[in-house]
Formats: structure tokens, sequence, C-alpha cells
């Protein structure tokens, strides 16, 4: 267990965004990511966790809003401002909702389309036999245009996209939402597996029994503001967090 | 049959100068869904700077080309840069507008700038013919297939097969996911109007070099006779570009060649390929190669 109090990876103070400067999403999340963690971002739709997201990966400026208020670090440097391309080189990568995988394009060239932050050519190549060892479907299918899999073989395409500028810090979001139950079991296993490789894991999602399953901490969302957290297994098993935050999600994937 | 040979090589000559200025309008409008009317002008103010570089300074004519193409490339993207991304999320109408405008600020400045009404421009090939088992093929004609392969050739190459290829089309699918890997958004629409530039150069030079053509400010308006290349092609397609930038240079060429238009008055010729554009739209409405619609899977 990572001691949450020594040099956290992440670290968001009293965060506040408005989209359009009127409706405000967020309005002062603070929460922390430790090095080697997996946290869990749990909350019901329009929570503002998908708005925390964007802030933390400079997409924001493509939705209109801006950060009003608060501060994210990562390793101690401010991101507040920087641009989404500058914070992928500062070692974020995320999956977002939806996959949002470039369907026109192969297999392969989405995987390059995760590297363009790299420099180093045999790097690109490491990274790319990493994911192909991570998903080795991938490698048979590289050719292929990338918008003729299916819905699970996107979602971890779209993982392997975002493995390849090799993250310190990798962000999915909803990457269980719409997929079969034996599907969504595959992806929480190769979240352990990246994070036991060394990455640590911001993870979003509604099937908040997944999360916490593999969780060392969690937050949950309502209203733009953090209305609980704690241990995984505590906010599992804690029967407010279920009644009032996870609806019926919590109770029927334990069986 | 020589009459058609020789035609043929005209076609396809004419075609391949459609077909770059195309793929100027559609590179641009893949990237930035900006359909730039201003292409005409790059095309224009392409061939004056080649006759500026090399008739007027001395430069050996390749030299002014390429001279030409690198200034084009710079000016399309600072016009980009300038008047066009700060409005990339104002109505699109706006944007058409405003690369009317710079179209017609182009067109102005070429007229102050050289203030002849006409120009000849120099070139290795001249008005040189090659008689080739009885076909006479005009050596503007090699040298303009030649370069139009040259230049898509590499334009494809590039958009293939390299880092920035795969960046300008993941822009194009998609930008906040593309700007979530990483890539510099604002850099691939830089490059793509930059690319846009460039090749208007070389059509406008090889327009302007065909045999018995001056240099005019009028010669943006024959850039827009490439229009319905990339209708038919497909707006977002630049392969369909190409194959539709040939398609109308054979046609205009063919029907001049071997076609009366005496009885529909003469210039018939230059609305010919909106008529088979037009054709071509009932039949199929996204163009022979554009996609219906960007599919999210």
């Amino acid at each position: 267990m990572v001691n949450r109090s020594d040099d956290p990876l992440l670290v968001v103070t009293d965060l506040r965004v408005a989209y359009s400067h009127a409706i405000v999403a967020l309005q002062g999340v603070s929460l922390a990511v430790g090095r080697g963690e997996i946290v869990s971002l749990l909350g019901r739709n329009g929570s503002g966790k998908t708005t925390l997201l964007r802030a933390l990966t400079g997409l924001l400026p493509y939705h209109d809003g801006r950060i009003v208020d608060g501060e994210v670090r990562l390793a101690g440097t401010s991101v507040s401002t920087m641009s989404a391309s500058g914070i992928v080189s500062a070692g974020v990568a995320q999956v977002m909702e939806g996959r949002r995988i470039f369907a026109e394009l192969t297999v392969d060239e989405n995987l390059s389309a995760g590297a363009v932050t790299l420099r180093d050519r045999r790097q690109v190549a490491s990274n790319r036999d990493a994911v192909f060892s991570l998903f080795p479907f991938l490698a048979d299918r590289k050719a292929d245009q990338a918008g003729y899999l299916s819905g699970g073989e996107q979602q971890m395409l779209a993982i392997g996209r975002a493995m390849m500028s090799s993250p310190d810090l990798l962000i999915l979001d909803e990457p269980s939402l719409g997929l079969a139950p034996m599907v969504v079991t595959r992806i929480r296993d190769i979240v352990t597996e990246i994070n036991e490789r060394g990455a640590t894991v911001l993870l979003v999602e509604q099937n908040a029994a997944m999360a916490l399953s593999i969780s060392d901490y969690g937050y949950i969302l309502s209203a733009g503001q953090v209305a609980k957290e704690g241990p995984g297994r505590e906010l599992e098993s804690d029967p407010r967090v279920r009644e009032l935050y996870l609806g019926a999600a919590l109770g029927t994937s334990h069986g | 049959m020589e009459k058609f040979f020789q035609l043929f090589v005209a076609a396809i000559a004419l075609g391949g100068i459609y077909a770059l200025i195309a793929l100027g309008f559609v590179v641009v409008y893949k990237a930035t869904g900006t359909f730039n009317f201003a292409q005409g002008g790059f095309v224009l103010l392409g061939a004056y700077l080649v006759y500026q570089f090399g008739d007027d300074w001395s430069l050996p004519f390749f030299v002014a080309l390429i001279l030409a193409m690198v200034v084009m490339a710079g000016v399309a993207a600072g016009i980009e840069r300038v008047v066009i991304r700060p409005m990339i999320n104002g109505p699109p109408f706006t944007i058409v507008l405003i690369t009317l405008g710079v179209l017609l600020i182009i067109e102005q400045a070429v007229r102050t700038l050289w203030s002849e009404p006409a120009y000849v421009l120099t070139t290795p090939w001249g008005n040189g013919v090659t008689e080739v088992a009885g076909v006479s093929i005009r050596h503007v004609d090699m040298w303009t297939v030649g370069f139009a392969t040259l230049v898509l050739g590499g334009f494809f190459a590039i958009f293939r097969f390299t880092t920035i290829g795969i960046a300008m089309r993941a822009t194009a699918f998609d930008q906040e996911a593309a700007a979530a890997q990483g890539i510099k958004v604002g850099r691939s629409f830089s490059i793509s109007w930059a690319i846009a530039g460039a090749v208007a150069v070389v059509a406008g030079a090889m327009l302007t070099s065909r045999t018995g053509s001056v240099l005019t400010p009028g010669l943006s308006f024959i850039a827009l006779r490439a229009f319905p290349a990339m209708i038919i092609g497909g707006l977002d397609s630049p392969g369909g570009a190409v194959a539709g930038g040939v398609v109308i240079g054979v046609v205009e060429v063919m029907a001049l060649g071997y076609l009366d238009f005496d009885w529909i008055g003469s210039g018939f010729e230059v609305v010919l390929a909106y008529v088979l554009m037009i054709i071509v739209l009932l039949w199929r409405p996204n163009g022979l190669f554009g996609t219906r619609a960007v599919q999210r899977v």
C-alpha cells in the first residue's frame, strides 16, 4: 500500500472550472493521486467527473471551459495553464470517454498517433512491443482500419494508444461503458496489469464495483464537489455510499 | 488516332494542374473544415512570385520555383494563423467569406505590385515541341505531368507514411482526440495551409507557362475552374481531388478537341466542368470518393 501523504504524483487544489463563463461545473475540488496508485473517481452523470479530467488534460478549451481558480500540479509542477500536448509531454495520457479512436486510420497508425510526443524512435518501437504484448490481437490486425474493430477491441486500442506515450499517469474515462461483462473484466485486469507495470492510474467509472475492487483510494464527486473519499475497500463497503452515490451499480456486479 | 494521343497528353497535363489546385482546396478543407476561396489567390500570387524571382531577379527557374513555394507556404500558413484561426469556432459561413476577402485582397495586391497588364514567364521548356511517332508533344505538357506526379507523389508519401501525415489525418478526423494524444492541432492546421500554398505555386507556374498563356491577374479565376474537380472527387478526399482534377482536364481538352460548340456559343468548355460536376453529384451526392459523414463507431 502506498503512503498517500508522501509526494503524490498528481495534486489538485481547490479547482474551480466554469463553462462559457457562466455555468460553474467544478466548485473547489481537491484530490491527490499517489505514485503507483490506482485511484478511482466516482459519481453520477453530471457530477463533474469528465470536467475534472478535461481540466487535468488541457481539453477545456475544446468545450468553452476554463479553470477559474485553483491549481493542478503534476510531480510538483503546475500544469494548469499548459496545452493538451504539453501535458501529454509532461507524462499524462488519457483514454477518453467513448474511446475516440481514429476510425479512418489503421490500428498501427492509431498507435503511432499516441506516440507523437516521443522523439526517440527506439522508445516508440519498444512501447509498441509493450502494447502488443498487452494486446496480442492488435499486432495481428495492425494494418486494419481501426473503425472495423469491435467495441471492446476499440477500447483496448484506445488504451494501447494512450500507453504509447509511456505515461507516468494514465487517466481512463469510463473504459467499461457499453461493454459486455466479460470484456469489462478483461479491461479491469488490463488496468491492473498496466498499474503493475509502473503507471499510476486515475480511473473514472460509473461501474463503481469494478473500479473500487482494484482501487487503492476513491473519490466520489457530487455537484462539482468531493462528497466523500476514502480507501477503495472502505468506500466499497460503506452502505451510505452505496445508497447515495453509486445507485444499484455496486450491488449488481458483486454477485 | 494521332490527334487523340496529342490531345491525351495535353489533357493529362491540364488534369494534373487541376489536381494540384484541387488538392490545395481539399487539404485545407479536410484539416480545418474551411472552404478556402483564397486558394485561387495562392495560385495567382505563386505564379507572380515565380516571375519575380525568375524573370525579374534572374534566378534559375527551378530555384525561383522552389523559393516561391517556400514563400507561398509561409504566406498561406500566416494567413491561417492571423485571420482564420481566431475564427475557428465561428460560423462556417463567416470563415468562407473571410477567405473570399483574402482572395480579393491578394488579387488587388498583385495588381498593385506588378502593374503591367501581363507578363510572360520564361521557362526552361519554352514553346518546345517533340515529335514522337507522328504525335507532337509539347514540352510544357511533359514537364507538367512530371511536376504534378512528383508533387502529388510527395504529398501522398508524407500524408500516408510520416508522423506529420498521421497527425494531420488524426486532426482531420477528431481534433479533440488528436489533442489528447499530444498532437499539436494548431501545427497540423499550419502545415495543411502551407502545403496548399506550396502546391498552388506549381499549379500557377504550369498554368502560366502553357503554350500561348501569359501571366495576368485573371489567373485566379482560371484556378477556380478546379472547383468542380474537388467536388467531383469528394471534398474531403485528397485522392479524389486528384481523380477529379484529371477527369476535368481530360473532359475539357477532349471536348475542345472533338466537339463543335459553335451552336452553343464559344467558351462552353469553361462551364463544361460545372455541368460534369452537377451530373456526378446527381449520381453520387458526396462525390466519387467523399465520405458521407465522419463515422464515429
